[in-house]
């Protein structure tokens, strides 16, 4: 359990890429990965909020809903925010997006544009809540949780990367029309899937 | 003679392309491909330079695994043109289903994968899961991606892949059936045979094979591996009649080497560098996989950059994963990333003539 962030980090882009071994956040995975330079902005809006978000949530839960915290805040007995961490964290992350959609509209709008609706949809990436929801059943310290968040946004934008440039490449193929577009794309995550499993021995996460 | 069966073939091929006999049409225009094509020539400008075409790429593949496939057949028994048979067979039957759904003709293509199939698998792998990875491999690895060209990864790597995750000790045991002459008997799983180690597994105990059994062979492994000196000299051939690229397996040794002496320096513990080479399947994965063109990059550039990030994986998994071979992974691995790094190498190209202008 207690593993240095370097290690935390490391596993989460490569031993236990969010994608390749936990298969989260494949919509927007699939819906996103046609083009190289939307996936990276994809990728990196994912990894700045999966970072930011873990952190968030870490405090929140530390300080003020796990079992017994918000006694030490308030002094009231008898109060227990255990069971609304998922409906937090998802608030959370909301709220987040929020500023970062701002914040890229401003920025640039040509990847606002041509992000789209998958901005917003990012609170509802399962990759993101996911990830605050391991750190608590995990129970990563601070540090670590960071590590954790910013290496599986890092993993993310590696396998979008990954397969955008599959993606531009088959736009040469001769693919059947029926395994066109999705199809090809699962067949290839499932494959790569496969591939990553080199990193498997590397490191352990628990 | 040969024109005699060239007008059988011929006729048979005119006469099913229409009517009830149509489903067997693909099959005569195979044959008929394999042994006569091309049979054009071009009588005006502008001329082809070089008729290489996908062809003479499968022949010249073929010509130059036969010396390693004739040797294995001789320390491991007829289980090896058994599986040969095996692979061919059921590569031409998925083949043609696929080629027939798409109304398309049989491609040659699979005569290279099937070879490859062969070579990669050691000769007490079961035949049903061979079997498994040659489907595997060519629907999966091939033909979802619209048959031969237009594959993202190696094919035969590919069905090895699932087998080797599915059934690890079938494809890549601990110890594998020490190579004697015994052409004429049958080896099935070989669990009560004479085994060895392979020379890298052995290393992982703390022997080292003697050079000549790692050069010259017979060294334990899969049948492609049986002798170094043959894959070169196979490796060779291919470069001297162009089908293989001499940029990514130049690329490929040198980082290799590059990353044994790097990591020496701070990793300590490394195998010594002749076993980096001989001991494993690099050799076998360079000369016939790694070069392939379809799978690889288009540029020079990104030649070279495929090659080293190739060589650099296999010495970096090898030295910090508890596998005892990584040659296949990494080249499915570099397999992915080659789009990426034409894209990067275009860019780059369009950035310096930016800046010459």
């Amino acid at each position: 359990m207690n593993q240095s962030p370097l290690v935390i980090l490391f596993a989460a882009v490569l031993t236990n890429n969010i994608v390749f071994s936990g298969f989260l956040g494949m919509c927007s995975f699939i819906a996103l990965s046609k083009r190289i330079d939307t996936a990276i902005g994809m990728g990196l809006a994912v990894t700045f909020v999966s970072t930011f978000t873990t952190a968030l949530n870490w405090l929140i839960y530390h300080y003020i809903l796990k079992t017994g915290a918000l006694y030490k805040l308030t002094g009231i007995e008898g109060l227990d925010g255990e069971i609304f961490t998922l409906i937090v964290f998802i608030a959370v992350i909301a709220a987040f997006v929020q500023i970062v959609e701002l914040a890229i509209a401003r920025i640039s709008q040509s990847l606002y544009q041509a992000l789209g609706i998958f901005l917003p949809l990012i609170t509802v990436n399962c990759a993101i809540l996911g990830v605050s929801l391991f750190m608590v059943i995990r129970g990563y310290g601070f540090l670590a949780s960071i590590a954790f968040g910013f290496g599986s946004g890092i993993g993310w934008l590696l396998a979008i990367f990954l397969m955008a440039g599959i993606r531009q490449k088959l736009r040469f193929s001769k693919i059947s029309p029926s395994l066109e577009g999705i199809g090809i794309t699962m067949i290839t995550t499932g494959i790569l899937a496969m591939i990553f499993m080199v990193f498997n021995g590397m490191v352990r996460m628990n | 003679m040969i024109k005699l069966l060239r007008k059988a073939i011929d006729g048979l091929s005119e006469r099913t392309k229409t009517g009830p006999l149509q489903f067997i049409h693909p099959v005569f225009e195979a044959v008929d491909a394999a042994l006569f094509d091309p049979d054009y020539a071009a009588a005006q400008a502008p001329f082809i330079r070089d008729a290489l075409n996908a062809k003479r790429y499968v022949f010249s593949v073929v010509i130059a695994a036969m010396p390693i496939l004739a040797l294995s057949t001789w320390f491991y028994g007829y289980k090896v043109p058994l599986m040969l048979f095996l692979a061919y067979g059921l590569g031409a039957l998925v083949e043609g289903i696929f080629a027939w759904s798409r109304k398309e003709t049989i491609s040659e293509g699979f005569l290279v994968t099937g070879i490859l199939f062969v070579l990669i698998f050691p000769v007490t792998t079961p035949l049903w899961i061979f079997s498994i990875a040659v489907v595997f491999g060519i629907i999966f690895g091939k033909e979802v991606y619209g048959g031969v060209g237009n594959n993202i990864f190696n094919p035969a790597l590919v069905g090895r892949l699932f087998v080797f995750i599915s059934w690890p000790a079938a494809v890549s045991p601990p110890e594998y059936l020490k190579p004697a002459g015994r052409l004429l008997s049958y080896v099935g799983t070989g669990v009560d045979a004479i085994t060895t180690a392979s020379p890298l597994a052995l290393f992982k105990t703390g022997n080292i094979a003697d050079f000549h059994t790692l050069f010259v062979g017979p060294r334990a492994g899969c049948i492609g591996e049986i002798s170094s000196v043959l894959i070169i000299a196979g490796g060779l051939y291919l470069i001297a009649v162009r089908v293989v690229n001499w940029r990514t397996i130049f690329a490929l040794f040198t980082a290799v080497a590059a990353a044994h002496f790097a990591l020496a320096g701070f990793a300590g513990k490394m195998m010594p560098l002749s076993l980096e080479f001989f001991g494993g399947g690099l050799l076998l994965g360079a000369f016939f996989m790694a070069s392939d063109p379809v799978t690889g990059p288009s540029s020079k550039m990104s030649k070279y950059i495929y090659g080293a990030f190739i060589g650099a994986c296999v010495v970096i998994f090898r030295r910090f994963t508890p596998l005892v071979e990584s040659v296949m992974f990494s080249i499915l691995l570099a397999n992915a990333v080659v789009p990426l790094i034409d894209a990067g190498s275009r860019h780059f190209r369009k950035l310096k003539e930016k800046t010459y202008v």
